[in-house]
């Protein structure tokens, strides 16, 4: 057997690629599989990364702040999901950063707005609450072109 | 007592940052990596593809904002590509190809089999709805495309899913319900078929149609849950696909 024989591996290999049968989990498993791989980073997340709020201030009847530990470095404009176990244990909520990034803290400015976000303002101020905070995400996009946005402020 | 500046707060009321332990350091240099083309990325995208004084006369022609229709060149050029040039490779009964619109539907079910490229390009629009509903996600990374705006993409192309998927179910209820002569047609698949694929493709439909219509957007703004739960009906669609082929 000559040496150039050895080019039938790679040759074979990529001509007889087997598609899995049925043909339809070809189209399926790689979008699945990104789909189950977030939810074990999800998951490992919500078991190990738990976050302990340092303060909680009520404003009225309707606005409130939670201000707690920094676990990660975000930019300006993005948000994160969080979960507060003791108003709901499943509810994940996407919540825009109030605070600067370089400040040492992250808060979150939350109004009364539903149901979840009416357990978070009936949350007592004295107890320390351990929440979790998934994130960052998003990116901070100004649509020029959009007319239904006439007037902008942006801050820097 | 030394006082933040930034958040008012002492630093002896703040939590101790955390040590860094044997695996995040093992992992430090792909970190670093990351970071670096994270940022050659973004630095791309802000230079060629955003709006900046250079760039808007070329680039804001081009973009169509219209209540929630925000599409711009680059995506036009891409998923018309991918909803339309399908059939060049996978099909050859696309409702939009002229030869299918002179010779009428025969060529079509004849040369495909009855309406099993259809039934291939459902599959390929579910790989294309599939890819970008994880929140982290490989195109967030390579591409720096966040989830909220990927999300449209799965949108339209849910919705274009339905288009050859109507097709298939009319092809088979040609072969349920048809003449003998189209059923002599369509035999060449016949052997393929199973008593319960139609069972199956039944139920995916079905199922199919209720995730779309549960999904409109005043159902998502008002009825968020009965979305939600409704949206996780595409496991059992995807088994049912599984078991229809």
């Amino acid at each position: 057997m000559s040496k150039s024989h050895t080019c039938f591996w790679p040759f074979s290999s990529l001509t007889t690629y087997p598609f899995p049968r049925p043909l339809m989990l070809a189209f399926i498993l790689p979008g699945l599989a990104m789909y189950c791989l977030d939810g074990v980073l999800l998951l490992m997340r919500y078991w190990t990364r738990s976050t302990k709020t340092i303060s909680i201030t009520q404003y009225d009847e309707s606005l409130c702040k939670l201000e707690v530990e920094k676990r990660f470095s975000y930019k300006s404009g993005q948000y994160a999901f969080i979960l507060v176990p003791r108003v709901s244990r499943w509810q994940w909520h996407p919540i825009s950063f109030s605070s600067a990034p370089q400040e040492r803290t992250i808060t979150f400015h939350i109004r009364d707005t539903g149901h979840w976000s009416r357990g978070i303002n009936r949350l007592s101020e004295e107890e320390s609450c351990t929440i979790k905070v998934e994130g960052p995400y998003g990116k901070v996009r100004v649509k020029p072109t959009a007319e239904r946005s006439a007037n902008r402020l942006s801050i820097t | 007592m030394v006082v933040s500046p930034q958040s008012g707060l002492a630093d002896a009321e703040l939590p101790a940052p955390r040590e860094k332990g044997f695996v995040s350091c093992l992992i430090r240099p792909f970190v670093l990596c990351g970071r670096g083309y994270a940022r050659a990325r973004d630095w791309i995208i802000k230079t060629f593809f955003s709006f900046t004084l250079l760039t808007a006369p070329l680039l804001g022609p081009l973009t169509w904002h219209w209540w929630a229709i925000d599409i711009n060149i680059l995506e036009l050029l891409f998923f018309g590509g991918v909803f339309a040039g399908r059939s060049h490779f996978c099909c050859s009964s696309h409702p939009w190809s002229m030869r299918v619109l002179i010779l009428g539907w025969s060529e079509g079910i004849t040369i495909g089999g009855s309406g099993s490229d259809y039934g291939i390009a459902t599959g390929i629009m579910t790989l294309v709805v599939l890819l970008p509903v994880a929140k982290n996600n490989i195109f967030k990374y390579l591409f720096g495309i966040p989830f909220e705006r990927m999300i449209k993409y799965h949108r339209w192309a849910g919705y274009y899913l339905l288009v050859p998927l109507f097709l298939h179910a009319l092809m088979g209820m040609y072969w349920l319900l048809g003449a003998e002569e189209i059923k002599l047609i369509l035999l060449a698949e016949a052997e393929f078929l199973s008593d319960y694929t139609h069972i199956t493709g039944t139920i995916a439909w079905g199922v199919a149609v209720i995730i779309v219509i549960t999904s409109f957007h005043l159902m998502r703004k008002y009825k968020y849950e009965y979305f939600r739960l409704c949206h996780f009906l595409f496991l059992v669609f995807l088994i049912v696909a599984v078991m229809h082929e």
